[in-house]
């Protein structure tokens, strides 16, 4: 009976740590359930063929209620290779060196996924009516090029894509 | 055979400082350290200087934070009226930082490679709104 009693008493505070964490408190904790998030499952997985497009419009319309993304992609040395994006799992559109496309997102927290040889993830709550502009910094190293997606200023993102030309893209 | 041993543990000591820090398990023991009650939503995308702009995202009532650096993901806390961030890529901690909320649109503090720590070289760190 004593045992009985110690070993439900050492069973309540082995699960204490778990009651007292906040049932709000639900975001992806590791990198491969972030990945999962943001990039959606391997299966979902689409391929790009990217062109730039030097006709396209050059600006998107800000639409009410929504949030306008810009991912721009500046050119860095010798990677040829397409860049892609999705944003909470779903894949929209790619880029290559020296391009740019638009997106508009619903207001709240996003999780997007820049893919390059290797994944780089932004976690980002979007306001609307707001514009954001996502930087690809895609940079060759041999067998590991240095990837991240992060968030531009518009001050830092003007001269960029000024420097930039609309990408349009198929799916394979 | 001292000799061999004394070197075992060189090598050792090497690979554990290569190996560097696990956001799983001791980034997650540093933040867990802090347990008051957060006294603001620090939701939004922050001006870090030399870090540029820092998104930090919390979920109403609850304490933990997740986000995004230049290029590093963020996991964090609020406890109180500091903020503990953590910054990493792939499960290793690259810099930890804390920060003081002063008011709703600056975060004031410190950061270090590694886990903070009472040894930590740290350097200040800044977010404004």
């Amino acid at each position: 009976m004593r045992l009985a009693k110690a070993f439900l008493m050492l069973l309540c505070a082995a699960a204490l740590p778990a009651l007292c964490q906040s049932q709000t408190d639900t975001y992806p904790d590791s990198w491969q359930a972030r990945v999962l998030q943001a990039c959606g499952a391997p299966e979902k997985q689409l391929n790009f063929t990217v062109e730039a497009d030097k006709s396209a419009p050059p600006a998107a319309a800000q639409p009410a209620g929504k949030a306008l993304i810009y991912v721009l992609r500046p050119r860095h040395g010798m990677t040829g290779f397409p860049s892609k994006i999705a944003v909470d799992g779903e894949w929209k559109g790619a880029n290559l060196p020296g391009t740019y496309f638009s997106l508009t997102v619903e207001p709240g927290l996003h999780y997007f996924c820049s893919s390059a040889k290797s994944q780089s993830l932004l976690i980002v709550t979007l306001e609307a009516g707001k514009t954001y502009y996502l930087e690809q910094q895609v940079i060759f190293k041999p067998h590991s090029p240095v990837h991240n997606l992060f968030l531009l200023s518009e001050a830092d993102a003007k001269p960029v894509l000024a420097l930039t030309t609309p990408s349009t893209w198929k799916i394979q | 055979m001292r000799r061999a041993a004394g070197l075992f543990a060189l090598l050792f000591a090497c690979a554990m400082l290569l190996h560097g820090q696990n956001t799983e398990k001791d980034g997650k023991a540093w933040l867990d350290a802090y347990t008051d009650s957060p006294t603001m939503n620090v939701t939004g995308i922050w001006n870090g200087g030399d870090w540029g702009l820092v998104s930090l995202n919390k979920q109403a009532g609850g304490r933990r934070i997740i986000g995004s650096a230049d290029g590093w993901d963020v996991t964090g806390v609020v406890s109180g009226k500091t903020v503990y961030l953590l910054f990493w890529k792939k499960d290793k901690v690259a810099f930890s930082a804390r920060l003081t909320i002063e008011g709703a649109s600056q975060l004031t503090g410190v950061y270090a490679k590694g886990i903070l720590s009472s040894s930590s070289k740290t350097v200040p760190m800044q977010l404004k709104k």
